[in-house]
């Protein structure tokens, strides 16, 4: 099962011009070439095939590592592009072995081993087809938009194909047949690429963290747990931080609340910035701002950010856009995977726009219920203080936080069932029902997204914000001023802490990854690349020394390399000396005899018995020295010496 | 070991081989393996066609050994308590008295062993493997030097059994006389002409002197390298393709001591990698069991464990 003439050379080329690679591409191409014209062919054992397939194994966990440590996103493309010459020892041992041909049993640790393989299970493969596989396969690297990459890959089948077509039927039903799969395939492979998108897009919906600033989904009136992960999605250091602190990170502000759903209608404008300098003013400056850093990851290449209240201006953030809208939103687009953001930020005073009808309005459906709360906490003739001091005691005397989802209940909505069966809830329950019972008592109000930053890690000596710890609370307009008004009970921390286990590994290796990802951002990926390198050394080192385990490194020496060890040996004693000698004299020793047997074949053409005799007895000196016990052995190595050093003057003289 | 020691195993040696070559002519070779195979603790199976002289070479051994002898002759009626007793019982006493079958003895001669069933053959697996035998639940020890030596036809032969592969790599080696020459044949047929020698055979080794060559042999020095060598040429047979079944690491130390006592018979205190080489196929190619496949493109045991020592780099 040959591969046509040329075959895998034109395939090569391909692969080369294609991923950018032409030279390569065209060195690769000649040395498999040459094979059909060169005569020299290797006879190769089974373990010198183990040989080149454990080199393209390393091979290929170099690449990997490599790959992952100078871009990880793009590791799979990298890995993709050079698979031709990670596979090229395993192509190349076969075009010039005498064999032509691979066993299986070298693909696979486990076969090498076994030791009761029948003889008639060995099966030999050709590799080359395979191999031209994978160089089209990793052609599809340069990722060309249009059909020109699809034709060629068929005409290359075609090419491929050709010497296997049925001879019995006409030669245009086999070019049919050829067509007609070549056509399903490209419908197919449309097909498959739209399910595969509206998949990914179905599940990311489902999975993804993501926020919108214009609507929120809520978990209101649902059934079951909430569950959310442990992972880490910000690290926030600050400058007034104490131990116990916590902050509210704001990301998002909604205003009108509807079947369960928060919504917001803020059209967003571009902030002033200089991009190259990272500085984004967001707001006019002020004095003696309080200063916060920030580090995230970009989803998709966009991010809202999760701010402390009443951000000035923001630096060191290298972001290709950034917008705000009127309730103090922002959000980036384009940047590094890791975002850097150092945040100056009042703390108190925020730039929130002035309440509007919206922030007033309880929706018709809840309305009988806040009017009923509200008629109960009596907060019709209250003061705004006085309003919040008894909203803020009546949640958190009477309510308990819970991760459980009750459902509507029997009752008519699931705020309604809150507030007066359940009495238990998540966040967004105490953030809802706050926002609208203030509404009802004549307070303006919105709803707050975003993070509560509480949980400071020593191993990273800076506050860490997991994905469990987003957070929602109230926004209260009060006194000219809008500021956080937050009732779930701060036990809730807790609560969440005991239920979303944290893993330490997990945290460790985001950790790794989080301070990897800062020294390529903050110094330029080369550094990086070099400690990869560094990273590389130990596998390398692990691979060489399993090889030598095997024995496989030695066994190059031995059977490959037999005269740089005898001359080794040589200088140790002298027996080697010998050997060498009468081996340049026209007799070497097969690696399987004994210097005896080896003695009595070539002394056959010599007609020198008292040399002979002198040669045995020097074997045999030979042998107590080298077999012997080893007690005796410095005693004979002397005596050896003296003997042999005579001996082999008297065989270089002779011709 | 003394040189004294040296001398002593080398003398026995050529002893031993000098009284039994006045029965057996131009098996010098063969009576060097034999040997070997006795000092080294292992038993021999000699395997040829009939009338090449097994049997006689079998008796030579036994009677020039001051030992007691048995002979089992091999039928196929044999039963297992054939060979290693019953106990019958004794009215007189009215209690059951054990008979100790042939197998108690120094040199058993399992003459054509391979026409009795393999169902009596195994009656000698524990015997020969670890010198001792359960009768009626009780376990009897064997004499300190027990030797098994049979003899078998080739199993083409009509009326034979093949053995059990485990029988067979009880084992240590196994033989084949082969053909003498033809003035050695013109000799035995002059020698025969009054009376057969085996008949003035006489015993020249004591059973003390014997067990002492089987000491001594024991001590003979086998480097490490040399060890690896025996390991990698006998894991060779299990990793050749078309064997089903390659030798076993029994093989491993029977190889090991008969190199050892080649080497005693050579005065060396030490074993050289021409001592394994010499009896390689000897130790291993009988219990090698090679797809028919194999077999009947020609390739034997024999030629397989040869191949194998072509392929393997020795030590030297």
């Amino acid at each position: 099962m040959k591969t046509p003439r040329f075959f895998l050379g034109v395939i090569l080329l391909f692969w080369g011009w294609q991923v950018g690679l032409l030279w390569l591409g065209l060195g690769l191409a000649v040395v498999l070439e040459s094979a059909r014209w060169a005569k020299t062919r290797f006879e190769l054992q089974a373990s010198d095939f183990n040989k080149f397939v454990d080199i393209s194994t390393v091979l290929l966990a170099f690449t990997i590592l490599a790959a992952l440590t100078t871009d990880a996103k793009k590791a799979n493309l990298i890995l993709l592009r050079w698979l031709p010459l990670i596979f090229f020892p395993i192509i190349g041992v076969q075009e010039f072995s005498a064999k032509g041909r691979m066993d299986v049993k070298s693909f696979f640790f486990a076969t090498r081993k076994k030791t009761e393989m029948r003889f008639y299970e060995t099966k030999e493969i050709d590799v080359s087809y395979i191999y031209a596989f994978v160089c089209l396969m990793s052609s599809a690297y340069a990722n060309a938009k249009g059909s020109f990459y699809y034709f060629c890959v068929v005409l290359f089948f075609v090419w491929g194909l050709w010497q296997f077509r049925s001879r019995r039927g006409p030669l245009a039903a086999w070019i049919t047949c050829i067509l007609i799969v070549a056509l399903t395939g490209y419908h197919g492979q449309n097909l498959a690429r739209q399910a595969g998108r509206t998949l990914s897009r179905w599940i990311m919906s489902h999975y993804a963290y993501t926020m919108d600033p214009f609507k929120t989904y809520t978990a209101l009136g649902e059934i079951g747990d909430l569950k959310f992960s442990d992972r880490i999605v910000l690290r926030a250091s600050f400058e007034d931080y104490a131990p116990g602190k916590t902050y509210l990170l704001h990301s998002a502000t909604y205003n009108r609340f509807a079947s369960s759903n928060w919504f917001a209608k803020y059209g967003f404008e571009r902030v002033e910035g200089k991009k190259d300098g990272g500085f984004w003013q967001v707001n006019p400056p002020r004095e003696n701002p309080l200063k916060m850093t920030q580090y995230f990851r970009l989803q998709k290449g966009r991010a809202v950010l999760s701010l402390p209240p009443g951000v000035i201006d923001i630096s060191e953030m290298k972001a290709g856009d950034c917008e705000k809208n009127a309730v103090q939103v922002v959000r980036i687009e384009d940047g590094p995977s890791l975002i850097k953001a150092v945040v100056s930020y009042t703390g108190a005073s925020t730039y929130d726009a002035l309440p509007g009808t919206d922030d007033y309005s309880v929706p018709v459906k809840e309305k009988p219920v806040f009017e009923a709360a509200a008629k109960n906490l009596g907060l019709e003739d209250k003061s705004e203080e006085e309003i919040l001091k008894t909203v803020h005691g009546f949640f958190l005397t009477q309510f308990a936080y819970s991760l459980e989802l009750k459902g509507k209940g029997k009752a008519g909505t699931p705020l309604e069932n809150f507030l007066f069966h359940t009495k238990a809830g998540h966040c967004e329950f105490f953030a809802t029902a706050t926002v609208l019972l203030l509404r009802q008592a004549g307070i303006p109000a919105r709803y707050a997204t975003g993070f509560i930053a509480h949980e400071y890690s020593r191993l990273e000596g800076g506050l860490i914000v997991r994905l469990r710890d987003a957070h929602a609370w109230a926004k209260v307009f009060v006194n000219g001023q809008w500021r956080n008004f937050d009732t779930t009970p701060p036990s809730f921390l807790n609560i969440d802490e005991e239920q979303i286990p944290t893993s330490f590994l997990e945290d460790l290796f985001s950790f790794f990854g989080f301070k990897l990802s800062r020294l390529r951002h903050e110094t330029g990926a080369k550094l990086v690349e070099t400690y990869g390198l560094w990273l590389m050394l130990p596998l390398g080192l692990m691979l060489l020394l399993r090889l030598r385990r095997s024995g496989q490194i030695k066994r190059i020496k031995d059977r490959d390399r037999p005269g740089r060890k005898k001359k080794g040996r040589a200088r140790a004693t002298g027996f080697y000396r010998i050997e060498e000698i009468l081996s340049e004299k026209g007799g070497p020793r097969r690696p399987h005899e004994t210097y005896a047997s080896w003695l009595k074949r070539i002394s056959r053409q010599w007609d020198n018995p008292a040399l002979m005799e002198q040669l045995f007895q020097a074997l045999d000196q030979h042998n107590q020295w080298r077999f012997g016990r080893p007690e005796q052995r410095e005693d004979l190595k002397r005596k050896l010496e003296e003997n042999l050093m005579a001996l082999s003057e008297k065989l270089l003289a002779r011709p | 070991m003394e040189k004294t020691d040296l001398l002593f195993a080398h003398e026995l040696f050529m002893r031993l081989s000098a009284n039994i070559e006045t029965v057996i002519k131009g098996q010098k070779e063969n009576i060097r393996y034999i040997l070997a195979g006795f000092a080294g603790g292992g038993h021999i199976l000699l395997e040829d066609n009939p009338g090449t002289g097994k049997t006689t070479l079998a008796k030579a051994l036994a009677k020039s050994m001051d030992a007691r002898f048995k002979r089992i002759q091999f039928t196929p009626d044999l039963l297992p308590s054939d060979i290693l007793g019953v106990s019958i019982f004794d009215p007189a006493k009215k209690e059951f008295k054990l008979h100790k079958g042939p197998v108690f003895t120094h040199i058993l001669l399992a003459d054509e062993i391979n026409r009795a069933s393999p169902r009596t053959q195994s009656a000698l697996l524990e015997a020969m493997a670890e010198g001792q035998v359960s009768i009626d639940g009780n376990l009897l020890n064997l004499e300190d030097l027990f030797f098994v030596i049979a003899t078998q036809n080739p199993i083409e032969s009509r009326g034979t059994y093949p053995l059990p592969e485990a029988q067979m790599d009880r084992f240590a080696m196994q033989l084949e006389l082969g053909y003498v020459t033809r003035e050695t044949e013109a000799l035995i047929l002059s020698e025969q002409s009054l009376a057969h020698p085996i008949h003035s055979v006489l015993p020249c080794v004591s059973l003390e002197e014997g067990l002492k060559l089987r000491r001594l042999v024991g001590e003979v020095f086998v480097s490490k390298e040399l060890k690896e060598y025996i390991v990698a040429l006998v894991t060779a047979t299990r990793e050749k393709p078309g064997v089903l079944l390659g030798a076993s690491p029994r093989a491993s130390i029977a190889l090991m001591k008969t190199a050892q006592a080649l080497a005693l018979f050579d005065k060396t205190d030490f074993v050289g990698p021409d001592h394994i080489q010499e009896i390689a196929v000897r130790v291993m190619a009988h219990r090698l069991i090679l797809d028919p496949r194999l077999k009947f493109s020609g390739v034997s045991a024999r030629t397989l464990v040869e191949e194998i020592l072509t392929s393997i780099p020795v030590p030297v």
